[in-house]
């Protein structure tokens, strides 16, 4: 009980074995050596587990090529611009004039573009008086644009443009009602394509007018 | 060969490098089979511990991936040649295998062909006649060079640690009790 190498006085520690008796054991148990014409067949049998296994790993090469090969391609869409997200205004606007151009991409790039040109055009419109004249008639002319789409204008949009006009100022319920307007114009542009022969005149129009509106940038 | 170390060895079998198997059996197989030889108390010419080891190695081989770089790979390959040495044998009474292995029981002096040292092959005696159980701990223990858990050996042998400590405190005492006999009757000038 007194032997160190026990636990707790019952259970002895570690494989209980010393180095000197760990010699002995190896000493008494002779190594076996190996046939080694059977070594032989062994690797040649390893050889033959190995075939399958670098067909696979090819194959994982075939997968990353692939990978990457579309992961270049689609960087490439991306940075050309031909990302319909990324396109240039006019050339969005160039091809929702064209009915055969129509897009939804397309169509969706031009709106937010509108869009944003829209909060612009009403930012500069609530601080009109401070404008100089060149850029009020550029909100203007953006007004007008924006309006000429409207297949389904507020009634009452005529009264605020000539109101506008006149230097008149808005109240805030006749700016929301305007800001409307606007929204609607946008969601004309959306459904330029889907829209009757009589309103899809109207469409080279507004997009060259907004071109030039633009270009005014 | 050069005996490549396992580190060396789990690399180039993970990379599909037959010359990893090679390493492995230079490195472990001649120790693993002889610790098999006493685990199973089967006769030194019986081709199934040969077997036994080559399959290890090939399954070992499979499973490069698997297999912790930081572990004993002797251990690993006691452990794997064992069960598949355990299979063949379980195949063979039962009259399922492809093959027959002879399981007499080979004098202890006739298996002992290349030692010359009395003292080791008096040991080595000691060795074949532990109790079956106490035998198997120290062949798994000789087969993984001494590195293996007695945690691992319990799952192996399907028993608890408490009773592998047990055990392989009993070996310990016989074997020195075996020593300090030899020594006495070395100075007496007595038989081993």
């Amino acid at each position: 009980m007194n032997d160190p190498s026990r636990i707790d006085g019952v259970l002895p520690a570690g494989d209980g074995l010393t180095p000197e008796q760990k010699r002995l054991i190896q000493r008494a148990i002779e190594p076996m050596e190996l046939n080694r014409a059977r070594i032989e067949e062994t690797l040649q049998r390893a050889r033959q587990l190995e075939a399958p296994r670098e067909r696979w790993r090819h194959w994982r090469f075939a997968a990353a090529a692939m990978i990457a090969v579309s992961l270049i391609a689609g960087g490439y869409w991306k940075w050309s611009g031909e990302d319909s997200n990324e396109l240039p205004f006019d050339r969005a606007i160039d091809i929702i004039a064209n009915p055969d151009g129509f897009r939804f991409e397309n169509i969706r790039t031009a709106q937010v573009k509108l869009w944003l040109r829209m909060q612009n055009t009403l930012e500069l419109l609530k601080k009109r008086d401070e404008l100089a004249d060149s850029t009020k008639l550029v909100v203007a002319n953006a007004i007008d644009s924006l309006v000429l789409i409207e297949a389904n204008c507020p009634r009452d949009m005529d009264a605020l443009l000539v109101q506008i006009a006149g230097g008149e100022p808005l109240t805030a319920a006749q700016l929301a009602r305007f800001e409307r307007g606007l929204v609607a114009g946008v969601s004309a542009i959306r459904h330029a394509g889907r829209l009757d022969d009589l309103h899809a005149e109207y469409v080279p129009i507004l997009t060259r007018r907004l071109r030039d509106l633009l270009s005014d940038d | 060969m050069t005996i490549l170390d396992d580190g060396e060895i789990i690399r180039r079998m993970r990379r599909g490098d037959v010359t990893g198997v090679e390493g492995l059996l230079h490195a472990h197989g001649p120790r693993v089979k002889a610790s098999l030889r006493l685990r199973f108390g089967l006769g030194r010419g019986d081709h199934a511990l040969e077997d036994a080891v080559h399959d290890a190695a090939l399954i070992m081989y499979q499973r490069a991936r698997r297999l912790d770089a930081k572990r004993n790979l002797g251990g690993y390959l006691m452990i794997t040649a064992g069960r598949e040495l355990a299979r063949a044998l379980e195949q063979c009474r039962t009259g399922s295998g492809d093959f027959e292995i002879v399981l007499e029981n080979v004098p202890v002096d006739e298996r002992r062909e290349s030692t010359t040292d009395e003292f080791s092959l008096a040991l080595r005696r000691l060795l074949d006649e532990l109790p079956d159980r106490e035998r198997e701990i120290l062949a798994i223990d000789h087969g993984s060079d001494f590195k293996i858990s007695a945690d691992r050996i319990a799952e192996e042998l399907g028993t608890t640690r408490h009773t592998v400590y047990v055990l392989r405190h009993r070996t310990r005492q016989r074997i020195e009790e075996f020593c300090e006999e030899w020594g006495r009757v070395r100075a007496t000038g007595g038989d081993a």
